[in-house]
């Protein structure tokens, strides 16, 4: 059985049946944030910038630790690995320059948050159907 | 002296590690944000100029001006130049626009004196823009306002030849803002504040370890802007300030093995107002790394303007990192004001440093530098050449 997944995915070069799910940055239902950019949530994510066009203010969500979903979120939308997020805000958060995001437990109180406040946004692996949050932009 | 000192760092490591990882307390309306940075450095002189300079034996390799820091000619490891310990608090008031931050130090250097480095308020005026009033870094190089965090840093200690001056903090209000100009994300800061550095340990490495000079820059004024855009970022910063130095008690003559009275008149009470230009790129692109810095000083009236600069590549491999930086400092003599065109400072540092990651909040690093003296013949102190072998461990919690 192993054999015939493993052959698939080589015949399939990867594609998506083999490749890790997408991470989903998701927001509150009533979000004025409008559709995000990939650019737009890095930029967010690492304190570039505190408001959007439309005027809307984004709280960005994080988690505690170096999880494996945060390691792969940051790499997909920065390009850089966690030591290097955390070289990053020590540079800024110890100077006043910025704040890094505000850092959650686990994925139920992100989605508690982002469910009860207009504002907040988050990112999940896996985006359970029941959640009442909206789903923004989703990367790999 | 000593006694009180260690304490003083013992309990700034207990209140480290007992607040834990990003500490973090609510109390009603208030809230407490607690972080901390450690580097505990190491370094073993490999070679170089040999002899007595001032009251040093040598080789002798000075890892921070500011802060006196030098590695000398003995024999082993010497753990002072670059060992630190820093902790930081911020206290979001009810209103969160308004905030209170202090940070304290623990130096190696200084027998783990604790210093308080930072103590500002902050008013957020809009998302975007904000005051902030208190004790401060002096933003004059690309990375002033986290030097005393390792982890921040691709070196085991800054190029020297830029960084560390004879102030590196002030006291005054800064208005600080951030926006985005089509695809640039641009900052801009302006500031204004003085500086009263007493026992100046910027002044012991050229007065002699005994001697006390006391700087004072008032009228500080200056500012600085950042424009950065994917991979590619740049800086520029211009302070001026009017510049006081008092030489209390001489300066070290090394013939005599004395203090005698300072000759220089920029130590015995004249002011200039000196202007300081500096400007930065970073290039960030795939795993290289390109930086360099530049600085002009100019003290009119002053005898010599300075100069210095740097260009570092680096590049990385997973945990991995690898720098190799070439720094150069030269003082420019104005022979119009009388000043001998023999008599300049000058010295270049190459580094190659090695850093691995050992985990998202910590690394270790090796570093070797060659230090070369370039001074005119009529310089002193010269403090020789250097071939200096570091190794640094750096966390933040």
């Amino acid at each position: 059985m192993m054999r015939h997944i493993l052959l698939t995915c080589i015949f399939l070069w990867t594609g998506a049946a083999c490749a890790e799910p997408g991470i989903t940055i998701i927001a509150n239902s009533n979000n004025e944030m409008g559709a995000l950019t990939r650019k737009q949530v890095a930029d967010i994510y690492m304190g570039r910038i505190t408001s959007l066009p439309n005027g809307s203010i984004p709280l960005p969500l994080d988690y505690q630790g170096d999880s494996e979903v945060r390691t792969r979120f940051y790499q997909s939308i920065t390009g850089k690995n966690m030591a290097q997020i955390n070289a990053y805000w020590a540079r800024l958060s110890f100077t006043g320059q910025a704040n890094p995001p505000r850092r959650l437990a686990d994925k139920a109180a992100v989605l508690q948050v982002v469910e009860k406040n207009q504002d907040a946004m988050g990112y999940v692996d896996t985006l359970v159907p029941e959640a009442k949050v909206a789903p923004l932009l989703t990367v790999e | 002296m000593f006694k009180r000192n260690f304490i003083g760092m013992l309990a700034v490591v207990c209140l480290g590690f007992g607040t834990s990882a990003a500490l973090a307390e609510q109390r009603s309306d208030w809230s407490f944000d607690g972080s901390g940075f450690l580097t505990i450095g190491a370094g073993v002189m490999l070679g170089g100029t040999r002899g007595p300079v001032l009251d040093k034996q040598c080789p002798c390799f000075i890892a921070d001006y500011a802060q006196n820091a030098i590695y000398d000619g003995r024999g082993g490891l010497q753990f002072g130049p670059d060992s630190k310990l820093g902790l930081q608090g911020t206290a979001t008031l009810p209103d969160p626009r308004f905030s209170v931050t202090a940070q304290v130090v623990s130096r190696g250097s200084e027998n783990g004196k604790v210093d308080l480095e930072w103590l500002y308020g902050t008013y957020r005026v809009t998302d975007n823009t904000s005051i902030q009033a208190g004790r401060k870094r002096l933003p004059m190089f690309y990375y002033s306002d986290s030097q005393d965090v390792g982890f921040s840093l691709p070196w085991t200690h800054l190029p020297p030849q830029l960084y560390g001056w004879e102030a590196v903090n002030y006291n005054g209000v800064n208005l600080q803002h951030r926006d985005q100009w089509d695809e640039w994300d641009v900052s801009f800061n302006i500031l204004a504040g003085s500086e009263h550095a007493r026992n100046s340990g910027y002044w012991k490495i050229y007065n002699g370890q005994t001697s006390r000079t006391d700087v004072d820059w008032e009228n500080i004024a200056g500012g600085n802007m950042s424009f950065s855009r994917d991979w590619f970022e740049t800086r520029l910063a211009y302070i001026q300030s009017d510049t006081y130095r008092h030489n209390a008690n001489g300066v070290w003559d090394s013939a005599t093995q004395t203090l005698v009275a300072a000759s220089d008149p920029f130590l015995t009470g004249n002011v200039t107002r000196q202007k300081i230009w500096t400007a930065a790129f970073n290039v960030d692109y795939a795993d290289w790394v390109l930086t360099g810095e530049f600085l002009y000083i100019d003290r009119p009236g002053a005898l010599f303007k300075d100069h210095a600069n740097r260009l570092g590549i680096g590049h990385r491999f997973g945990d991995w990192e690898a720098t190799a930086n070439v720094s150069e400092y030269y003082s420019e003599a104005v022979t119009e004001m009388g000043a001998d065109p023999l008599g300049q400072e000058s010295h270049s540092d190459r580094s190659l440093t090695v850093r691995h990651f050992l985990t998202p909040q910590s690394d270790i690093k090796l570093q070797l530098d060659v230090q070369h003296d370039r001074g005119g013949v009529n310089w002193s102190p010269r403090y020789g050449d250097a071939r200096l072998l570091t190794m640094a461990y750096d966390r933040i919690f």
